[in-house]
């Protein structure tokens, strides 16, 4: 049903405007989507561990682009290993927060740990803004980013950094998957969000395990900042934008699934480019609005998105 | 010892009668002394002191003589504009903050949050007062000026003005910053008679001297700005072009589009085929150039702010899109919009923007001594002269300079009232305008100061290096056709 609606709606977009510009805005779609997929996946790395959303992880994840940028512009780092320096830095630095902000919280108050991420969001805007200032700058690519730099697909361009980004995206997503999926720690992660009693039970250290998840999602965080910095341009408030989307993208692929979150994003971009191409009634200003009815309607009909795991409460 | 009746009832008429005239008359010697206090001529006198004749410091304008007090309470100036104080407070002073040797200012200004960095603007204010006190002040007097923070928060800025008013010490407020902030101040300074005057927001709704006598715009306004771009457009495609927009979707870019619609209305030739309009929280405008670049437009008008004007020009700078970009002034800072694009190879050379005045900083300045004497004395404050806010204040504050020699010299001398009618009756030239432009208003028939600006071509830029803009035409004069906001909103 959905896949019949989507393909009329193709034949419809191609012979309104053309295939060039219907390829054109997918790969612009997709294009964002991926981004906020990328960051989908450290909010769901946060909330597998904890249950929790991190509302801080867009403004961590904003500080830690800044340091990756501070290591290649100021230090002279090669790009790759100041990208690196930034995950690693901004992973210690997660791991310290959860230690000093959010363990001395008792894991099952969601509420409490929820307000301390709404402070934490504030603290790093504000530290941002401090230190980096409000001028936008540019980031560099990992990829070639030449005006010339991009493949021609009957017309449309897909230029190689977008490419890239989302090839490399989707090898993390692979390797989180794995890890999660078949190593301890991911069974550890699963176990501490089910059940914080049972799973001290059966020995797991709950505090290490979520500090283990607080630094991977800052890492991968930043890993997504970094991404994303070359085509948004880098300023304080860079990642706050895209963390809207990725609120919708995580909430579309399943809270609890990373590669739900990848899934996600691209949907909910490419419905934004879509919806507000093909509708000129809609226009650019509905991208926000899409997002709204996309988190919405998942909640409503299908609470475990996409492709996450249905829960039942036994009463 | 009155003993008759009609005695005792004669003598109480004869108290009375005093008491009443006494009364009476006491009242209509307070009556006199609070009218003399809201409409009087000025009640100080400065010492005696010459302007500089070296074109650092505005001079009066020799026609403003002719305007000030008329008659009670009716004060005049040049463009039909009349004001009336009776209506003002009845404790309303017409020479509070103005004594024999000072006359205080106030403003408001975001000097911590996010626009935190827009509060340099006073920095610069003040720099370029101190110069003009160490110089002998305005016709004697020294102006001062108090700044307050209101992280641009409009309730804020209310709040200060409220309290600065309540104070009575000032005698009008200016340069306060922000659209929202000034939209929202508009109705109690008119029923305070407080001067919100030369407010640093583009709006046109601030050049409506009818309805609201007690603010003044000032900068080149919105539909100054986009009416010089329809202009250059129909001068560079004689045989007609077709335009699309890509606009942020706020008050900005509404009112950029409003502008550029009523002048596209008033201009053969020119037809919008595309509007985009992006959300304020979008990542990025791929989306929206996509779309207008499906429109095949010849041109492109950019109406954004911060980082989305560096996202638009080099979104479209990478599509197989190829037309002539005209970008809005926020767009038209080298540092900030253009030298971002280097590190993804890009350039934006080629985009079209509206200059009317420099930076010290521009080498391309024309006036070398008047930017010396910027730096230096900038510098000597401590600050730094790069800043391009810092400059944007020395611009701010020459105009009020030039206001208030005007008013000093105005029938009943420097009053808030007079101070009033120069903010609607300057002409002026600021050192570094670019030649052919001038500050000039006059009263309801002409209330935006600055409409005409020469477009400039950014170029020369590598991935490496920024470039530097070049004049695109000849300078484009619109001045006096936009008149005021009744008439600009009835598209007249």
């Amino acid at each position: 049903m959905v896949g019949a609606l989507l393909a009329a709606f193709s034949v419809y977009a191609v012979i309104d405007g053309g295939l060039t510009l219907y390829l054109q805005r997918v790969i612009d779609g997709a294009t964002n989507g991926v981004l906020y997929g990328m960051v989908a996946l450290a909010l769901v790395l946060v909330f597998k561990a904890t249950g929790v959303i991190n509302f801080a992880q867009g403004a961590m994840a904003m500080v830690g682009t800044f340091l990756a940028f501070t290591a290649f512009d100021k230090w002279g780092l090669p790009l790759i290993v100041a990208i690196i320096v930034g995950m690693a830095i901004s992973a210690v630095a997660a791991a310290g927060i959860e230690r000093t902000l959010i363990r001395p919280f008792d894991p099952s108050n969601h509420l409490a740990i929820t307000i301390v991420t709404l402070a934490l969001y504030l603290a790093f805007n504000a530290l941002a803004a401090l230190l980096w200032g409000f001028d936008p700058r540019g980031f560099p690519s990992l990829f070639p980013t030449g005006s010339g730099d991009y493949l021609s697909i009957a017309g449309a361009r897909l230029y190689y950094t977008n490419l890239g980004t989302a090839l490399f995206v989707g090898l993390v997503v692979l390797v989180l998957h794995l890890v999660l999926s078949r190593a301890r720690l991911g069974l550890a992660f699963r176990c501490v969000a089910t059940n914080v009693e049972s799973s001290r039970l059966l020995g797991i250290h709950i505090g290490r395990t979520v500090q283990g998840s607080w630094a991977i999602a800052a890492a991968v965080g930043t890993l997504a900042g970094c991404l994303a910095a070359p085509t948004t341009y880098l300023d304080p408030t860079f990642m706050d934008k895209i963390l809207v989307y990725a609120f919708a993208a995580a909430t579309l692929g399943g809270l609890d699934s990373i590669a739900g979150a990848l899934v996600g994003g691209v949907v909910v971009g490419l419905s934004i480019a879509l919806l507000t191409g093909y509708i000129p009634v809609l226009g650019g200003q509905f991208a926000l609005g899409c997002a709204f009815f996309v988190i919405i309607a998942v909640l409503q009909f299908k609470p475990s998105g996409l492709l996450g795991r249905r829960t039942q409460d036994r009463v | 010892m009155i003993r008759s009746t009609w005695q005792r009832r004669l003598a109480i008429l004869v108290v009375a009668a005093a008491t009443t005239s006494l009364v009476a008359c006491s009242h209509e010697e307070a009556k006199q002394a609070a009218e003399a206090q809201k409409c009087g001529p000025s009640t100080s006198k400065p010492a005696d002191t010459t302007t500089p004749d070296d074109g650092t410091v505005p001079a009066p304008n020799p026609d403003a003589k002719n305007w000030g007090q008329s008659e009670g309470c009716v004060y005049t100036g040049p463009g039909d504009f009349t004001l009336d104080l009776s209506d003002c407070p009845s404790s309303w002073d017409n020479n509070a903050g103005i004594t024999d040797d000072e006359i205080r200012l106030f403003t408001s200004m975001p000097h911590s949050g996010a626009l935190a960095a827009y509060g340099a603007i006073s920095e610069g204010i003040k720099t370029y007062l101190d110069y003009v006190n160490r110089n002998g002040g305005v016709q004697g007097r020294k102006v001062t000026i108090d700044v307050k923070d209101d992280q641009y928060q409009p309730d804020q800025t209310r709040k200060n003005v409220e309290e600065a008013v309540q104070s009575g010490d000032y005698a009008a407020s200016f340069a306060v910053l922000g659209s929202p902030n000034n939209l929202n101040l508009m109705d109690y300074t008119d029923k305070n008679c407080v001067g919100h005057f030369m407010v640093a927001a583009s709006d046109n709704e601030f050049g409506d001297p009818t309805n609201h006598p007690w603010t003044t715009g000032f900068g080149l306004d919105y539909y100054n700005e986009s009416g010089i771009w329809a202009s250059w457009i129909k001068e560079k495609f004689p045989q007609g072009a077709k335009v699309a927009t890509i606009s942020i979707g706020n008050a900005l870019g509404q009112a950029y589009i409003n502008g550029f619609k009523r002048a596209v209305a008033q201009t053969d030739g020119i037809e919008i085929i595309d509007e985009q309009t992006n959300d304020v929280t979008a990542p990025n405008v791929d989306n929206e150039v996509t779309s207008a670049a499906a429109s095949k437009a010849d041109v492109v008008v950019v109406a954004e702010a911060g980082t989305f004007c560096t996202q638009a020009i080099g979104a479209i700078e990478k599509s197989s899109w190829d037309p002539v970009v005209v970008a809005a002034q926020p767009c038209a800072q080298i540092q900030t919009t253009y030298a971002p694009l280097g590190k993804q190879g890009l350039t934006g050379n080629g985009t079209n923007v509206v200059r009317y005045y420099y930076a010290p900083t521009d080498p391309d300045n024309a006036n070398k001594e008047f930017a010396q004497l910027y730096t230096d004395t900038v510098t000597a404050a401590g600050l730094d002269a790069k800043n391009a806010q810092i400059a944007n204040g020395w611009f701010w504050a020459w105009y009020v300079v030039q206001a208030l020699q005007d008013a000093s010299v105005m029938k009943g001398g420097l009053t808030r009232a007079s101070i009033n009618i120069a903010a609607h009756s300057y002409t002026s030239t600021y050192p570094l305008m670019i030649e052919g432009v001038e500050g000039s208003v006059s009263g309801t028939q002409d209330a935006y100061p600055f409409e005409a600006g020469g477009m400039y071509t950014y170029t020369g830029a590598t991935p490496s290096t920024t470039g530097h803009f070049e004049p695109a035409g000849p300078l484009i004069d619109n001045g006096g056709k936009l008149g005021n906001w009744e008439k600009a909103k009835a598209g007249k």
